[in-house]
């Protein structure tokens, strides 16, 4: 089959098929974003006539987008760096470190992925708002690291357990303490684990929409997620939807993402496949 | 571990117990401020009638009658069943696929694996928007049809009651077939070529080669992505919901969770909302449990 002329096209066909599948909404969402509304009602499919994007951009910013794309850095990189830190800390002590109970502690954390966020999120939004948290970007940071944290430490402890325990004893008979094995040795050596852990994590965090949009409720803390989400909500209640304008949104707010992803495109896969392939 | 019998060295034993907790520490205090303490929250409330910020009234089981007597939440749930039943497609579709590609590398191989990835990077938010706008009364879907000659066909998908669901479910494997044909793909170059070889020499033919030989490698990655798509069905379908049709046309799309959003976080009835939350993890651990017990019968 494998010499075989047809079956070569019908491969090829099949390769190409699934490319423009996967590219295609992406595409159309490109070649409209420059349109004017009574342009993208006429012709959906031919390139824009005349290029407005950069006013269809400034457009967005002055509804916000900037703001709410720092917001979600700032909000993005306190909850990678948190879940980071302790996911790989707290891996390293269940895999490596002896202390009373540890299975136990293990499995509780673990079997807290069988709790949906529904299960608790009322409550918790109540308890944030009581001590003021909500609007509060670090502080909604914190909350999506906290939920991340059984995944993470999960990730770490598993890639852990391929380091060798030797190694963590001959530092130990050179002197060193446990922590500082942490940070000398566990640290640098998870490096792998801890750049796949933070690109999965950038993703879901970045693109959540559920907590975000819950927890960070004013127009100054908004992040890109529900910023998007709302603009298409308010475009809905109009009788016509300026999906140019949306289109234009949507290529703001994936700019960040796109660069993040073709930068550990390699790390992405591997992440990805590395949770699977252990589990 | 040697046993020892000073107490200098018990005593050190001991310090050292105590400060190796504290790699713990913190997330572990975190994950009981965070989860657990308003888990046990949300099983109290459920019985009382609460709008967040009064003092909550113990109503005994009267949620729980309303949520079964009402019908919203069975009616939610059964579109939450409906999509645990597109499962399957998520776990095999993707590796029929990958076997496709595997086992007949092409000069478009590394250009196919980074288009599929690509709908990954996109938020399920922007996603939604994206196919909305396809299926939309005046979208380009309603356009090329028109334009074949079958203006007939040319409504509006997503209010139609019947489909909805379905282009949502769509929509959602979208977004999903991709990467998790690449982690297929990954399970495959892992598998030891000279089993394959091995199969070929002895002259297996495709499909002894992928009962006998590609399936039991990949278990472990079918097991992963099973789990996986499950937790999924209650965690993130969510945004496609509520960004594509809101829970309409009437409930026809509505899921458990957007049945608690609205209740909790739109009308206040918190009390209520808690009731759904509880069902939801009821529903969850009877689903673990079946999962695991079947599991363990497997080995």
């Amino acid at each position: 089959m494998k010499s075989s002329w047809i079956g070569k096209t019908l491969i090829s066909l099949i390769s190409i098929s699934l490319i423009i599948i996967c590219l295609f909404p992406l595409f159309f969402a490109v070649i409209n974003s420059s349109k004017t509304e009574g342009e993208y009602a006429t012709s959906k499919f031919s390139l824009p006539k005349n290029f407005i994007l950069f006013e269809k951009v400034k457009k967005i910013f002055s509804l916000g987008f900037g703001n709410y794309t720092l917001n979600s850095i700032v909000m993005v990189a306190t909850s990678v760096f948190i879940c980071l830190i302790f996911s790989s800390m707290a891996g390293y002590a269940f895999d490596k470190l002896e202390f009373p109970k540890k299975n136990l502690i293990y499995f509780g954390v673990i079997s807290m992925l069988a709790i949906p966020f529904q299960a608790f999120v009322i409550p918790l939004f109540v308890m944030w708002s009581r001590w003021g948290l909500v609007d509060n970007l670090v502080a909604v940071g914190l909350l999506h690291a906290t939920l991340e944290f059984p995944f993470g430490i999960f990730l770490m402890k598993s890639f852990y357990h391929n380091i060798p325990d030797e190694l963590i004893d001959s530092a130990r008979i050179d002197g060193a303490n446990s922590f500082q094995i942490y940070y000398k040795i566990m640290l640098p050596l998870g490096k792998p684990a801890l750049i796949t852990l933070g690109v999965i994590d950038f993703f879901y965090f970045w693109n959540e929409l559920f907590i975000s949009m819950i927890f960070l409720r004013s127009n100054k803390v908004r992040v890109i997620t529900p910023a998007i989400a709302r603009l298409q909500v308010a475009s809905r209640s109009g009788r016509i939807t300026d999906w140019p304008l949306l289109f234009c949104g949507i290529l703001v707010s994936i700019i960040i993402p796109l660069l993040v992803y073709f930068i550990f495109q390699k790390k992405l896969t591997k992440g990805i496949t590395m949770g699977a392939l252990k589990g | 571990m040697k046993i020892d019998s000073t107490s200098g060295v018990n005593r050190r034993k001991v310090l050292s117990y105590l400060l190796n907790y504290l790699y713990i520490a913190v997330p572990i205090a975190l994950m009981f401020i965070v989860i657990i303490v308003p888990f046990f929250q949300t099983i109290s409330y459920s019985f009382t009638k609460w709008s967040g910020f009064s003092t909550p009234k113990f109503v005994g089981f009267k949620n729980y009658i309303l949520l079964f007597k009402r019908g919203y939440f069975l009616n939610a749930l059964s579109h939450n069943a409906t999509i645990a039943l597109a499962a399957p497609m998520w776990v095999i579709l993707p590796l029929v696929l990958a076997v496709i590609i595997f086992q007949n590398p092409n000069f478009l191989l590394k250009t196919t694996r980074m288009s599929m990835l690509v709908p990954y990077a996109l938020s399920m938010t922007i996603v939604g928007i994206m196919f909305r706008s396809i299926f939309h009364v005046t979208g380009p879907l309603n356009e090329v049809l028109k334009n074949m000659g079958l203006k007939f066909l040319a409504f509006d998908w997503l209010g139609k009651p019947g489909l909805a669901l379905s282009l949502i479910i769509g929509t959602a494997f979208w977004r999903d077939f991709g990467w998790i044909t690449v982690i297929y793909l990954a399970g495959l170059s892992n598998i030891d070529e000279r089993v394959l070889d091995a199969a070929k020499v002895d002259g297996a033919n495709w499909r002894q080669t992928f009962i006998h030989v590609i399936i039991p490698g990949l278990n472990p990655v079918i097991v992963f992505i099973t789990a996986l798509v499950l937790i999924a069905d209650f965690r993130l379908m969510f945004d496609y919901v509520y960004i594509m049709t809101k829970g309409g046309p009437g409930r026809a799309t509505e899921t458990v969770e957007l049945h608690l959003y609205e209740e909790g976080f739109r009308f206040m009835n918190m009390g209520y909302a808690c009731t759904v939350g509880s069902m939801i993890f009821l529903i969850i651990v009877f689903i673990t449990y079946f999962q695991i017990k079947v599991m363990s019968k497997r080995g």
